[in-house]
């Protein structure tokens, strides 16, 4: 016969494991939930900005229309990179939630985003540059990290340069298209002006490649 | 033989420490579930006798008593020891007998001086045959069994004895430490709030405290008699006396009275200490294993005795889960460092407060759980938990757990390889 001590002891001893798991879940969901509100908002102007290209296509591209087009791309820039960030470090915080969905339809906006900016460059004579790095999201791979944070500090010190990011294990039709186009196997690898770099370029490298001003 | 067994031991720690170094975090995570679920159930355990009442009742009685004092090589301390026990109030003491095993230094010469009988071993033998030698002689009851490096408080006898019932074998106090000065004397200090405070608290309430503690316990001399006296071989010979003695159903009480006694000063001499003990727990484990799931002693078979015998194991796994963990982050780490310095690029030390992970939760909820049987021990003896203690609270939560656990490795290698034993 089980004593009832220790039958009362496994059911607190239960109760109190599911009490941290749903801590944790919690925390889990908090954070996916901040993502998931600012996302939404990011996905709906990032499928705006891809109509308005649309339009400038079809119409004759003009000055004015360019302007609103760059008005709106300079206004969400600073969203972009922050979810960037943020999408980077909760890929290795995230322990229960559901996090990939979200992810891959950051994935998707984002380079939505890096087309329409390459649009742009290409009917408005824009100045910019676009960046668009392919990183791994296996954690084994510290180079990444690495030219990650190179990045960061190239997109601070250039206010030309526009960068983008995209995983190399997430398979979806666009990025593959994109993956094949650039001929990109390996991660970290990073594409300048339609140039493939399969290895860690230093920021003095980038900054040569970017024309940084 | 033995030096395969050593080998082999030491194989085996390198075994755990690879296998946890290149494992999935998500195996990491049931390691730490299955942790985290042992000690839930056994902060259960305890935390439910909180609750039950159990009426300690007085006897009134107060037969005759023998206090034995087993001393060696104590010259610095026996003096004061000697005065708190002679200051000790109790209208029956036999006798005070000193039995000294052959010291080198003027403990003799210091204890003469008292009015106590002074029992002259030319031979050191240690401290089990010394306390057997004075049994046999002790004529009283009850047999006070007193470190000469402890100091026990005036009253402790007029408040104890009486609470003697007829099945106890044994009566065991909360054991502090006397004044802690260096920092690992304050470390050992907390230790000792938790592991003879709250838990020997609520385990008196099931009859489940296993060990007699060395520094002063009272004896009943017709239980000594019967189960043989200590064990002359046995290097934690408390641990042994606690374990014979409910072997031989007797109990074995408790009474949060405060008694200090001193504690190794520096590193050395606790590892010293605590190689023997855990040694001595090893081995006692191994030699009373008929007592594991045996419910014929009650919750010593079934709850302290496999909790004692699941600690060993799970001290000196999760050592090297840490140690490997370490490894690893400081071997990534350092990977990162290194191609930061190659591309002259410096990591940026950004916190975003929602990124916590499950680990470091699991690791708060114990911190909780155990500041919570801290309070209870302190509250036992109305101690107050000053910033004097700050110090050694931080150690005992973030030093302690590693050092004892490598002491718990250390002692491991050494009972597989069969080193000599030492007191």
């Amino acid at each position: 016969m089980v004593n009832l001590k220790y039958a009362m002891a496994a059911i607190l001893m239960v109760n109190l494991f599911f009490i941290t798991l749903s801590v944790i879940d919690y925390m889990d969901m908090q954070r996916l939930l901040r993502f998931s509100n600012d996302l939404a908002s990011f996905s709906s102007e990032t499928a705006d900005l891809e109509s308005a290209v649309a339009l400038l296509r079809v119409e004759q591209p003009s000055a004015e229309y360019c302007k609103i087009i760059d008005t709106a791309y300079q206004q969400k820039i600073t969203t972009t990179n922050d979810l960037m960030e943020r999408m980077l470090a909760y890929e290795r915080a995230n322990m229960f939630a559901e996090f990939f969905a979200l992810k891959r339809q950051f994935l998707l906006s984002n380079i939505q985003l890096w087309q329409v900016s390459q649009l742009e460059k290409q009917y408005c004579n824009a100045t910019h540059t676009d960046v668009l790095y392919i990183y791994s999201s296996d954690p084994s791979c510290s180079e990444c990290q690495v030219q990650g944070k190179i990045l960061d500090s190239v997109r601070a010190s250039c206010p030309n340069v526009r960068t983008f990011v995209m995983d190399i294990k997430e398979s979806m039709a666009t990025l593959d298209m994109i993956k094949m186009k650039y001929n990109v196997t390996s991660a970290p690898s990073v594409v300048v002006n339609g140039q493939t770099y399969a290895k860690v370029l230093s920021a003095d490298e980038i900054k040569q490649l970017v024309s940084c001003q | 033989m033995r030096e395969m067994l050593g080998f082999t031991s030491i194989l085996g720690f390198i075994v755990a420490f690879l296998v946890f170094m290149v494992m999935d975090p998500s195996f990491q995570l049931v390691y730490i579930c299955i942790i985290f679920l042992v000690n839930l159930f056994i902060v259960s355990f305890y935390g439910l006798t909180l609750f039950d009442e159990k009426k300690m009742e007085k006897s009134g009685k107060y037969p005759g008593l023998t206090i034995i004092v087993p001393s060696y090589n104590s010259e610095k301390t026996i003096e004061k020891c000697l005065r708190h026990v002679l200051a000790m109030k109790y209208p029956h003491v036999q006798e005070v007998v000193l039995v000294d095993d052959g010291s080198t230094d003027r403990t003799r010469e210091i204890a003469s001086q008292f009015p106590v009988r002074i029992m002259h071993r030319k031979q050191n033998k240690g401290k089990a045959a010394s306390l057997n030698e004075a049994i046999r002689q002790a004529k009283g009851e009850l047999v006070a069994c007193v470190d000469s490096d402890t100091y026990p408080p005036e009253n402790l006898l007029m408040d104890s004895v009486p609470y003697i019932t007829p099945e106890m074998g044994a009566m065991t106090f909360y054991i502090t430490v006397e004044k802690p000065r260096t920092i690992w004397q304050r470390m050992q200090q907390m230790e000792y709030f938790f592991s003879f405070g709250a838990f020997p608290y609520l385990g008196a309430k099931f009859n489940a405290v296993l060990v007699t503690p060395g520094p002063l316990t009272i004896f009943k001399r017709s239980a000594l008699e019967k189960i043989g006296g200590f064990d002359e071989h046995n290097i934690t010979e408390d641990f042994e006396m606690g374990l014979k003695l409910h072997k031989s159903h007797y109990q074995i009480g408790y009474l949060p009275i405060s008694v200090p006694t001193e504690v190794p000063l520096h590193f050395s001499g606790l590892m010293r200490q605590r190689i023997r003990w855990y040694r001595g727990t090893m081995f006692n484990l191994a030699l009373y294993k008929d007592l594991m799931f045996n419910d014929k002693y009650a919750d010593v078979g079934t709850f302290s005795f496999p909790v004692t015998a699941a600690y060993v194991p799970i001290t000196i796994v999760s050592f090297f889960f840490v140690l490997a963990r370490g490894a690893r982050f400081i071997y990534e780490s350092g990977l990162q460092a290194a191609q930061f310095a190659t591309y002259g690029q410096m990591p940026s030390l950004a916190f975003d407060p929602l990124y916590i992970r499950a680990d470091m939760l699991m690791f708060l909820s114990f911190l909780l759980t155990y500041v919570f049987f801290l309070w209870i021990s302190l509250s036992l003896i109305k101690e107050k938990l000053g910033p004097d203690k700050l110090p050694g609270l931080l150690m005992v939560i973030f030093v302690y757990p590693f050092v004892n656990a490598g002491f718990y490795v250390y002692s491991l290698y050494k009972e597989m390889r069969g080193s000599d034993l030492q007191w």
